[in-house]
């Protein structure tokens, strides 16, 4: 009789015990996500401001706020892999206006092919990251220097362009609208979302699944022993430039798709924003660290940030400084939690 | 005679290097059999390196025969070594400290699988020979082959980087330094894994200044003074201090 009880009482016990050990598991399992740290900022600044804003949850807001996401997430998603490989390209923001400066130039301005104006302006953009490469590696000066003087360089060649003022684009063209001015079927999300998405699949895929991507890793993790493990460090470096300054170039193109206008002032603040995107992403200044997914969550945050912002009525002036605040909250949390995992022995899969 | 040079791994007969005017090594007569442990100690700028350095093909000697299991061989490039199974572990360029065990076990000959230009990584492969291989080397605290190097412990490092020259190598493994700045017990755990790497018949060098070390692991001690080989004696047959006398210039052996 007595045992019997304590039979039923064990019996009772056992699924309770069970999906609490199931529970304890699932949330490790959440410890073992390298982008934790993003993940918990995005949703703590979504719930923010869907708090302050009742507007902040609609397709409007949506719209608004994947837009803003592509402007910072392409330019950064280029800045992250650059900076997995051990370096930094400050000369983002001057490609980001020079270069659809100098498609639109060709192609309205000069009446090229507009085919022909786009190819050039991204041949362009590579060869400015080629030299950022070259520099920094033949001449063994930091990127951070290299890239600042051409950062300046292209600026000023960006104002004497056109002296100062905005080429603009009326009309319809199908660039124009594959490059942001459409939107996705009847809803307010412009097509540049998709770019953002497939670029971001794209590299991650890179980087998690190819050779080259354990390379970049290495290259910027311990460049001296990737090299002595026969990994071409130079000629990954190099890549990596090249594929940052291409895609600020883009992110310059899909501004201009979208609103139709290329200025040569624009986004000069985006060189550091990109940083804070990779940063914030989980990527390290150090390099063979960081993460695409995390870059794309970060330039959603970002994006969530910009919109919130105006949907609760504070004016975006006070953007910069809601970032630098960002920048360090996000900082705290992915250290925090990264440490958390390795004290709670979760590995992260690699 | 002839039959003497076979049985041997590797030889370097009367071999000499120059940098301009300086000799750098002189008629250097050096082996290694397949098995053996030979420790290779001197003061700094004895030569020890530029030794090394002729051994894995990163310089070409001047003078002198290389021959590798009896054949005579030429390096143009540590990647010729290589070819032949002759791996180097520099002390501090051996790991890249954020990636994981298992992509740092691969870096740089990576297993792919699929065709080009889509060819991805054969993870789990890469994953089970890695941690095989670290097990077999009695890293038996590592959990997974996806946990960074970082937390590694230095004499783990180095018994990584041994399981790594072992698997890809296979012939003649050469040990740049490997217990400098290592404690006693960390230094234990790369003698294990060195003693494992030549029980699958593997020769090995050891360069190394901490000559207590050298004296616990090595089957065979050379000792060079200005670029020449002042001594070669067996373990069981010195004491470190005999050989501490003997590389600093004491010569009562």
């Amino acid at each position: 009789m007595n045992g019997q009880g304590g039979q039923a009482i064990a019996d009772a016990a056992k699924p309770v015990s069970r999906t609490r050990r199931g529970g304890v598991w699932l949330l490790l399992q959440l410890f073992a996500i390298q982008e934790l740290g993003v993940l918990i900022a995005a949703i703590l600044i979504g719930a923010v401001f869907a708090f302050l804003s009742p507007e902040f949850l609609t397709t409007a807001s949506a719209g608004s706020i994947l837009a803003s996401a592509v402007q910072f997430g392409v330019v950064g998603l280029g800045v992250t892999v650059l900076m997995i490989a051990g370096e930094f390209d400050l000369s983002v923001a001057s490609v980001y206006s020079l270069c659809p400066l100098v498609m639109a130039s060709l192609w309205i301005v000069h009446g090229v092919n507009v085919f022909v104006a786009l190819a050039v302006a991204l041949a362009f953009a590579a060869a400015i990251g080629a030299l950022n490469g070259l520099a920094t590696l033949l001449l063994g000066i930091p990127s951070f220097i290299i890239t600042l003087a051409t950062a300046l360089f292209w600026a000023g060649v960006s104002l004497n362009l056109t002296g100062g003022y905005p080429i603009s684009f009326f009309g319809v063209s199908p660039v124009m609208s594959w490059f942001g001015g459409a939107e996705i079927g009847s809803s307010k999300i412009s097509v540049s979302i998709l770019w953002l998405v497939g670029i971001a699949v794209i590299l991650a895929a890179v980087l998690r699944l190819t050779a080259l991507g354990n390379w970049i890793f290495a290259s910027g993790g311990d460049g001296r022993a990737a090299r002595a493990m026969g990994v071409p460090v130079s000629a990954v470096k190099l890549a990596c430039f090249v594929l940052s300054s291409l895609l600020a170039a883009f992110t310059g193109i899909i501004q201009f798709g979208s609103f139709g206008s290329a200025t040569p002032t624009q986004g000069s603040d985006l060189a550091l924003t990109a940083l804070v995107v990779a940063v914030v992403g989980g990527g390290s200044l150090m390099g063979g660290r960081g993460s695409i997914i995390g870059a794309l969550l970060a330039a959603v945050v970002l994006g969530m940030s910009y919109t919130g912002l105006v949907l609760s009525g504070v004016s975006t002036t006070w953007f910069q400084s809601f970032v630098g605040f960002l920048l360090l909250f996000a900082v705290v949390i992915n250290l925090r939690t990264a440490g958390l995992s390795a004290k709670l022995g979760v590995i992260r899969k690699s | 005679m002839e039959h003497a040079s076979s049985d041997k791994l590797f030889r370097l007969h009367e071999v000499t290097k120059n940098f301009g005017n300086l000799v750098a090594i002189q008629s250097v007569s050096f082996d290694v059999a397949r098995g053996e442990i030979v420790g290779l100690v001197g003061d700094n700028g004895a030569g020890k390196s530029t030794l090394v350095k002729v051994m894995n093909g990163f310089y070409s000697p001047d003078q002198g025969e290389i021959r590798f299991e009896g054949r005579p061989v030429r390096f143009n490039s540590p990647r010729d070594a290589r070819r032949i199974g002759i791996e180097t572990v520099y002390q501090d360029l051996a790991l890249i400290p954020p990636l994981s065990v298992w992509r740092n076990f691969f870096l740089g000959r990576e297993i792919k699988q699929g065709r080009p230009p889509f060819r991805i990584l054969s993870k789990s492969a890469m994953r089970e020979i890695a941690i095989g291989n670290l097990r077999e080397m009695g890293l038996t605290r590592l959990r997974s082959p996806d946990e960074p190097v970082d937390i590694l412990s230095g004499g783990e490092r180095q018994a990584l980087a041994i399981a790594r020259a072992r698997y890809f190598g296979g012939s003649l493994l050469l040990l740049d330094e490997p217990t400098s700045a290592l404690s006693v017990r960390e230094t234990e755990k790369v003698s294990e894994a060195v003693h494992i790497a030549r029980g699958g018949g593997l020769g090995v060098v050891i360069i190394d200044h901490n000559i207590g070390h050298v004296h616990r692991i090595c089957d065979r001690i050379v000792i060079m003074e200005f670029g020449r080989v002042i001594g070669s004696v067996r373990r069981d047959d010195v004491t470190a201090e005999h050989i501490s006398n003997m590389v600093a210039g004491r010569h009562t052996l």
